[in-house]
């Protein structure tokens, strides 16, 4: 019983500074900012709309998922346009642009919709050579091992055994040379994830046979 | 005659806690959130705690992690609608740990669910993961929740594990682990290589959802 009293304790010592913990997201900011950059783009134009993106993915699945009970606040019809938008930049630092790709991973669950437009494109820049992927590994294996875990694990979800994504590379010589703390948490992503969930929006997260 | 009366009672009784029990997995499956409706339902088991506002309360709980953080964690797309329950985090969780009567196997398939899509945090989901620790450390509803665990694909094993051991700081999940993994490395040995490896990753290595 004196557990579950301390429980109750903390929860009213704690609310004042868990109300002061609002996601920051918008979709009013978000929507009008994306507007701007569209229209007649521009660096200030992009910079904003990348301000106004989600810095986290519960705030990126909770704007961009489907949700439509929260009515104006969802952006889901805007979702693949928006995300999009995002990874087209031009105006932003590699080294500020990653550190955001980075965060909002490390939040996200595979689902349909908005989830996969955000695995697709980091899919594409982790398949291809050159600096941007090197950018983006580098800033991943600076965070806790816990978030490079959630990092990989999304990178490598997929709901079924497919051959030519089961082939694919993500650099895993340039992790083994540059970082190598960071190849067996690669590793581990890849044997549990890769066939290895269902959707999150899926009755269940039970092995499939058992599914039925 | 008193022999027939009890044999009867029983299989009265019987009848109905199965037909609570699908009432309760059927909705368990069931993907809507109702604010309203666990709102009602949180009264109704306050006024009148038995078995039907139990599983009315069940029912009306969320079914993913996603949809609990959404009701739950404070956030200004969210902030003066009806699905800001961030207030109610704590009451609302207390309650459904404290559901006594719904069959311990359908209470461990929902608490499995939404343990998976959850994140650590410092608001609701860290109450959560209390009751969800204070489960693991009973042995009635240990082996229930672990062996829904075991059912699992293996990158939710990671999520369920990954939630249960997440921490920014050492404490007394070391304890906890320890007392877990040796049972669990003889019922269900894959699974307990998937809790040893998220202890290693997310046990004081992770960072709280900023």
């Amino acid at each position: 019983m004196r557990n579950y009293g301390l429980v109750a304790l903390l929860f009213i010592v704690l609310s004042p500074a868990l109300r002061a913990q609002h996601g920051g997201v918008s979709a009013g900011r978000l929507r009008a900012a994306y507007e701007a950059s569209v229209g007649e783009g521009g660096r200030l134009r992009q910079r904003l709309f990348f301000d106004a993106f989600p810095t986290n993915g519960e705030d990126y699945e909770l704007i961009f998922g489907y949700h439509p009970e929260l009515r104006d606040s969802s952006l889901y019809d805007c979702a693949a346009d928006m995300v999009e938008a995002f990874w087209c930049h031009d105006a932003i630092p590699d080294s500020l642009f990653y550190s955001k790709v980075a965060a909002v991973t490390c939040g996200l669950r595979l689902d349909a919709d908005a989830p996969n437009y955000w695995q697709a494109r980091l899919e594409s820049v982790l398949t291809r050579h050159g600096r941007d992927a090197e950018t983006l590994i580098d800033r991943v294996a600076s965070l806790p091992v816990g978030d490079q875990m959630r990092f990989w694990s999304f990178v490598w979800s997929t709901t079924l055994d497919d051959e030519v994504r089961s082939r694919r590379d993500f650099h895993r010589g340039y992790i083994l040379r540059r970082h190598p703390q960071m190849v067996p948490v690669y590793d581990s992503a890849r044997k549990l994830f890769f066939n290895g969930i269902n959707f999150s929006s899926e009755p269940s997260p039970r092995n499939f046979p058992e599914c039925e | 005659m008193i022999m027939y009366t009890t044999a009867s009672y029983f299989k009265r009784a019987a009848i109905c806690l199965l037909a609570l029990a699908s009432l309760v997995k059927a909705s368990a499956q069931s993907q809507d959130l109702r604010p309203e409706e666990i709102a009602a339902a949180h009264a109704a088991l306050l006024s009148c705690p038995d078995s039907l506002a139990e599983a009315r309360f069940f029912n009306a709980f969320p079914d993913r992690g996603e949809d609990f953080t959404l009701l739950y964690e404070p956030h200004n797309l969210t902030a003066g609608t009806t699905f800001d329950f961030s207030g109610s985090s704590y009451c609302h969780t207390s309650a459904f740990w404290n559901l006594r009567l719904i069959p311990a196997e359908v209470l461990a398939e929902k608490v499995v669910r939404i343990t998976c899509g959850l994140r650590f945090s410092q608001g609701a989901s860290w109450y959560w993961q209390w009751y969800l620790r204070q489960a693991l450390a009973l042995p009635e509803l240990r082996d229930v929740i672990i062996d829904e665990v075991a059912r699992l694909r293996s990158g939710h094993q990671l999520e369920f594990w990954a939630m249960v051991w997440s921490s920014a700081e050492a404490d007394s999940r070391d304890l906890l682990f320890e007392s877990l993994q040796p049972g669990l490395l003889t019922r269900h040995p894959h699974t307990a290589s998937i809790s040893a490896c998220a202890f290693h990753l997310f046990h004081n290595e992770v960072r709280s959802r900023e």
